[in-house]
């Protein structure tokens, strides 16, 4: 019997589970079956915006386009956008956020996720940075 | 680069502020998505002197009932609008300087964090040089004591680009924050220049003062371009 995986699908699994970042230091990370992505804001955003006070959450079923506003982080008198990397319908909200925003700030890229989004187009995915490459985009950022 | 500043006439209905700030704002975004379809960003700074018009933060959205908001109005002498900015509920009206800078925080090398920062202290840069010492404490904005407060601040980004902005009381009529809870913090008041002892000072120059301070303070700027609303491309 052969029970070997053909290696193409073992590659897909593997990068379904590592997280992907946007310029605007949002993170998406897909669940295993690649149909919905949970998405946040990086642990560098956090830090940047201060102690979060509050946080606007997306209405579930509500349809988005890449690039919208999904919600907001209201940290010491600035609110600032959270935009979705991809296009797609919310299906999730971290309800979590409405009692604690802190939570942000303690886990931004664990516990303090903002929304799930049932993906539209997997396309969308492309073009976002690796971990790595997110972390030397910031790294360059930081000296500029 | 340059800064631009456009002051508008007074008095200005705050959707006049609004649309402008949009327009601004929105071709911001569009030369950050697309910097070799668009002309290059120019900082702006919107500087401006409002209708009585009380306004409210993000997360007040949807809270102000009908009746509240009726009462606000005061039999339609002033305007009620629901913002994008984080804060709360404030006023804005005839006697205060309205200043909203549109920047890429990127640009100046600055985070949300280190920007009301910024404006804090050129709030208190421009106060000084009018004799009135003021200073920061743990409540944002910008106070002449821990309970009376001269300037109110509130921001909005979108991709790290900038829109609203401060509130600094010059000779407002501080009858219209005795309405509210300005900012949701309960027992403190509002001040301004005129309450101070400083009269005679009108909006516009202080809001010069204010603009120089801002080129000053901000990284990359070097000097000021006056700029007529109408130069602002739709």
């Amino acid at each position: 019997m052969n029970t070997k995986v053909p290696a193409a699908m073992l590659a897909r699994s593997f990068t379904s589970w590592e997280k992907k970042y946007t310029q605007d230091h949002e993170w998406i990370e897909l669940s295993s079956d690649g149909k919905t992505g949970t998405i946040g804001i990086s642990t560098y955003a956090a830090t940047a915006l201060g102690d979060v006070v509050y946080v606007e959450l997306p209405q579930i079923d509500t349809e988005l386009g890449a690039g919208d506003a999904l919600g907001a982080v209201e940290s010491v008198k600035s609110a600032s956008d959270i935009l979705t990397p991809v296009s797609g319908k919310v299906v999730k909200v971290n309800e979590v956020l409405e009692e604690t925003p802190a939570t942000i700030n303690k886990s931004p890229e664990g516990d303090g996720w903002i929304a799930q989004i049932e993906i539209a187009d997997e396309g969308d995915m492309n073009g976002l940075m690796s971990a790595s490459e997110y972390k030397d985009f910031t790294e360059k950022a930081e000296g500029d | 680069m340059r800064l631009q500043h456009i002051h508008l006439p007074s008095l200005s209905p705050y959707t006049r502020a609004s649309a402008l700030q949009d327009r601004l704002v929105h071709a911001c975004l569009a030369y950050k998505a697309s910097p070799s379809l668009h002309p290059v960003l120019k900082p702006s700074i919107i500087t401006a002197q409002f209708h009585p018009v009380y306004t409210c933060g993000r997360r007040e959205q949807g809270t102000v009932s009908a009746e509240q908001q009726a009462y606000l109005c005061a039999d339609g002498r002033a305007d009620f609008h629901y913002t994008l900015r984080g804060g709360q509920t404030t006023f804005h009206g005839p006697g205060q300087l309205v200043a909203y800078p549109i920047l890429d925080l990127k640009r100046h090398g600055l985070t949300p964090r280190t920007y009301v920062s910024l404006l804090e202290r050129t709030l208190i840069k421009t106060c000084a040089q009018y004799g009135i010492s003021t200073m920061t404490t743990e409540h944002p904005g910008v106070w002449v004591t821990p309970d009376s407060k001269i300037a109110a601040l509130g921001v909005h980004l979108r991709r790290n680009i900038t829109s609203h902005g401060i509130g600094l009381n010059i000779n407002t009529d501080l009858w219209w924050f005795s309405r509210i809870v300005a900012c949701g913090l309960e027992g403190k008041s509002t001040t301004s220049f005129q309450d101070q002892g400083v009269v005679d000072k009108s909006v516009e120059e202080v809001g010069q003062a204010f603009v120089q301070n801002m080129a000053t303070a901000l990284e990359g700027v070097e000097s000021i371009d006056e700029v007529a609303e109408d130069a602002i491309p739709p």
